[in-house]
C-alpha cells in the first residue's frame, strides 16, 4: 500500500466515527437549548397566567387572552405539585400526524382555591429551526474535513515528493554503472539525511563491487604465469624415465587440476573483458550461421554420442555483435548443447517470437531431466549436469554477451528438452 | 636452426629450455630486453619466441619484433602473451610474427607451433614431416605409411602431426585435448579424446606403423619401437 493511502486510509479510520460522535453532541446539545428555551417561555407563560388571573375577575377573558393551549381544574386542597416539565406527542386532526409539544405542570393557588395548571406549546416550529440549525452544521463541519484532507493531500505531496524522487532514482541505479549515485538536494532535513545516508551508502557498495571485480581480474592475471610454470615443469617431469605408476598418477591429477585452473582463470579474463565493454567492433552477425558453422566443426563430437542436428531456421537471425564474441557465444551454446545431451538424442535450433512478439532463437537439446532454475543456470560456476569436470561458466558467459548487446535469455525445460532462449529485446 | 627464447619469468623459461633441449636447435635464451636486442644484432635466428610483456620498462616484445624485422625480415616470431586479446594479435600479424599463444600454454603446443613456424620458413611449398616411416604432407594433409598413402580424417591428421612434433615425449591429455579443440571445446571428460585416440591407433596399426603407447593413463607417447 502506498504512503498517501495508507496516510488516507488511517485519517479516514478516526476522522468518521469522532464525526458521529460530534454530530450526536451537537444534536443533543442543540435538542437540550430548544428544550430549555421552550421551558422558559413556558413558565413566563405559567407567571403571565397567573398575574392575569390575579387581577381578573372573569376566568373566561384569560382564557381568551392566551394564544397557547393551557387547561384549569379545581383540584383537591392538599395537592400540590411543583413545575414538571415534559416532551409528549400529540395528534394533530389538521395535519394528521403526532406533533411535538412542550408541557408544563403545577399547581397554583388562586382565590384560596387550589388549581392544577397545564400549559402546552407545539415544538413543531422550534423542531424545524433545530433540524435546520443541526443539518447546516453538519453540511459545513463535513465540507471543513474535506477542505482539510485536500490541503493534507497537497501538502504530502508536496514534502514527500523528494523521498519519491530518492525511491525512483534508487529503483533504477545499479553499482556496476560507472557513475556514482546522485540524489537531488531536500530542504528538509530528514530526506537530505536519507540521501546523504544512501549515497553513502551506495558509495560504499560501489567501491566494494568495483575492487572486487578487479581483484578478479588481476588474480586471474597474476595467476597465469605461475600456472604457466606448473603446467610447463608437469611436462617436462612426465619426460623423466625412472617414474613409477604412482608418480605418474600424481602427475595426472595435478595436471588435471591446473587444467581445470588454467580454464577458469580464462573465462574469466572473458567474462572481465565483456564485462569492461573491452570488444568495441561491432558488425551484423547471422546466430544461425554462427552456430552451424560450429556444430560443422564439432561434427565428430555429435557422432561420439549420436547425436542428430535438426536446423529449422530458414532466416538469418542477425544480431549486432563483436565477431570474436558471436563465435564464443555460438561455442558456449552449441558446447553446452552437445555436452549435455544424451545417446541418439537431438539438437534443434528454430526461430519464433516471444511472448511481446520480439524475434527469438532457441536452442534445444535432448538432457537429462532436473528441476533447473533458470537464474541459478546462468550463474557463474553452477553446475548443473552430474558430470563434475563441466564448470558451469560457459551459459555465464553467454549471459554476459547477451546482455552486453541487449539480448535477453531465458531458459525452460519441456519433457526432458532443454530450451535456451535468445531474444532481440524491443529497443 | 638457431632459435632466440625471450621470457622474463626465469622458472617457465628454464622449462621451455628443459622441453626443447632434445632437439637439435642451437638456443639463446634472456630475460632482459637489452639482452635480447644485443642477441638479435649479433645472431641470425629461424625462429623468436617472446613474451609481450618484459618485467624491463625498457620495451615490449612489440618493439623486440620491431627490432628483429629491421636485421632478418624472415624470422618466425611466435608471441608468447598473457593477454588473449584481439588487438595485441593483430598489432602482433601487423609486425610480422607468426603465431600467438596465451598464458598458460601447454610445452608440447610451444613445442608444436614452434616446428610448424620452423617447416613453413624452411620447406616453401614441401612442408612434410617425416618421423619412422611415416611421412605427413602437411599442405595437404596427407599421410603416407611406407610410401602408401592412407586416409586420415583432418582431424586425426592434425593429431597426428602434433603426436610427431611431439615424438618420443609423453604428452598429457589435456594438451592433446587442448590443441584439438581449445576454443570451441572444453571437455567435460576425455570421452570423445578417447574414441579418436582409438581410431587414430587403429589406422596407425593398419598401415604398419604402431607407434602410438598409452602412459598409465596420464598421455601418450608417440615412439618408434
Amino acid at each position: 500500500m502506498k504512503l498517501l493511502s495508507k496516510y488516507y486510509k488511517i485519517y479516514l479510520l478516526l476522522t468518521v466515527p469522532l464525526f458521529l460522535v460530534v454530530s450526536t453532541g451537537y444534536y443533543f446539545l442543540l435538542l437540550s437549548i430548544i428544550t430549555g428555551k421552550a421551558d422558559e417561555l413556558l413558565r413566563e407563560d405559567k407567571a403571565y397566567i397567573i398575574n392575569q388571573l390575579q387581577s381578573s375577575e372573569d376566568l373566561m377573558d384569560v382564557i381568551l387572552d392566551l394564544t397557547d393551549d393551557y387547561a384549569l381544574r379545581r383540584v383537591a386542597e392538599t395537592l400540590v405539585v411543583p413545575d414538571q416539565f415534559s416532551t409528549l406527542m400529540i395528534y394533530d386532526p389538521l395535519e394528521e400526524e403526532e406533533e411535538p409539544y412542550r408541557q408544563l405542570y403545577c399547581t397554583i393557588r388562586l382565590n384560596n382555591q387550589q388549581y392544577e395548571l397545564t400549559i402546552r406549546k407545539s415544538m413543531v416550529e422550534y423542531n424545524s429551526i433545530m433540524y435546520s440549525i443541526f443539518i447546516l452544521g453538519v453540511v459545513f463541519s463535513s465540507l471543513l474535513i474535506l477542505g482539510f484532507s485536500l490541503i493534507n493531500r497537497f501538502l504530502t505531496k508536496t514534502i514527500w515528493s523528494p523521498f519519491y524522487k530518492t525511491i525512483t532514482t534508487l529503483s533504477i541505479y545499479s553499482p556496476e554503472t560507472k557513475k556514482d549515485l546522485q540524489l537531488e538536494k531536500s530542504s528538509i532535513d530528514e530526506f537530505e539525511l536519507l540521501n546523504k545516508t544512501v549515497m553513502r551508502m551506495s558509495e560504499k557498495i560501489r567501491y566494494d563491487f568495483l575492487q572486487q571485480k578487479k581483484f578478479i581480474d588481476n588474480v586471474a592475471h597474476e595467476v597465469q604465469t605461475p600456472l604457466s610454470i606448473v603446467n610447463a615443469n608437469i611436462e617436462n617431469i612426465l619426460q623423466n624415465k625412472h617414474l613409477t605408476q604412482e608418480d605418474y598418477l600424481s602427475i595426472q591429477n595435478i595436471s588435471e587440476s591446473s587444467t581445470k585452473l588454467s580454464r577458469i582463470v580464462k573465462s574469466l579474463l572473458l567474462l572481465s573483458r565483456i564485462e569492461n565493454n573491452q570488444f568495441e567492433q561491432v558488425q551484423r552477425i547471422d546466430l544461425v550461421e554462427q552456430l552451424i558453422n560450429y556444430i560443422d566443426r564439432n561434427k565428430e563430437h555429435l557422432e561420439n554420442k549420436n547425436i542428430s542436428f535438426i536446423n529449422e531456421c530458414h532466416s538469418p537471425f542477425a544480431v549486432s555483435m563483436n565477431p570474436v564474441l558471436a563465435e564464443i557465444l555460438a561455442s558456449n551454446l552449441g558446447q553446452n548443447a552437445i555436452r549435455h545431451n544424451i545417446e541418439n538424442g537431438n539438437i534443434w535450433i528454430q526461430q519464433g517470437e516471444g511472448s511481446t512478439g520480439q524475434k527469438q532463437l532457441i536452442i534445444s537439446n535432448h538432457g537429462i531431466a532436473g528441476t533447473k532454475d533458470p537464474v541459478r543456470m546462468f550463474a557463474m560456476f553452477q553446475k548443473h549436469s552430474r558430470n563434475p569436470e563441466s564448470m558451469g561458466i560457459g551459459l555465464s558467459v553467454v549471459k554476459e554477451i547477451c546482455e552486453a548487446y541487449n539480448l535477453s535469455i531465458g531458459y525452460f525445460v519441456n519433457e526432458k528438452i532443454h530450451c535456451i532462449t535468445i531474444s532481440i529485446a524491443d529497443q | 636452426m638457431r632459435l632466440l627464447i625471450i621470457e622474463d619469468e626465469s622458472k617457465l623459461l628454464r622449462s621451455i629450455l628443459e622441453y626443447l633441449k632434445d632437439e637439435e636447435y642451437i638456443i639463446d635464451s634472456t630475460g632482459s630486453f637489452q639482452e635480447a636486442v644485443d642477441f638479435i644484432s649479433i645472431h641470425h635466428y629461424d625462429c623468436m619466441v617472446v613474451d609481450l610483456m618484459l618485467g624491463d620498462a625498457i620495451g615490449t616484445g612489440f618493439d623486440l619484433i620491431k627490432t628483429l624485422k629491421l636485421y632478418k625480415a624472415d624470422t618466425g616470431v611466435i608471441i608468447i602473451s598473457a593477454k588473449d586479446s584481439l588487438e595485441d594479435r593483430i598489432t602482433g600479424l601487423e609486425f610480422g610474427s607468426d603465431d600467438y599463444i596465451t598464458k598458460p600454454f601447454h610445452l608440447a603446443e610451444l613445442k608444436a607451433r614452434i616446428r610448424s613456424v620452423l617447416r613453413r620458413r624452411f620447406h616453401q611449398g614441401l612442408d612434410h614431416v617425416e618421423y619412422g616411416d611415416i611421412r605427413l604432407v602437411v599442405d595437404k594433409k596427407e599421410v603416407y605409411m611406407y610410401d602408401i598413402k592412407q586416409p586420415f580424417s583432418p582431424m586425426q591428421f592434425d593429431m597426428l602431426l602434433f603426436f610427431v612434433s611431439n615424438k618420443e615425449k609423453i604428452i598429457t591429455k589435456t594438451s592433446i585435448a587442448d590443441h584439438l579443440w581449445s576454443d570451441d571445446f572444453s571437455f567435460g571428460s576425455y570421452d570423445f579424446l578417447y574414441t579418436h585416440i582409438k581410431n587414430l591407433r587403429k589406422k596407425l596399426v593398419a598401415g604398419g606403423c604402431d607407434y602410438l603407447e598409452n602412459i598409465y593413463g596420464v598421455g601418450y607417447k608417440f615412439e618408434k619401437k
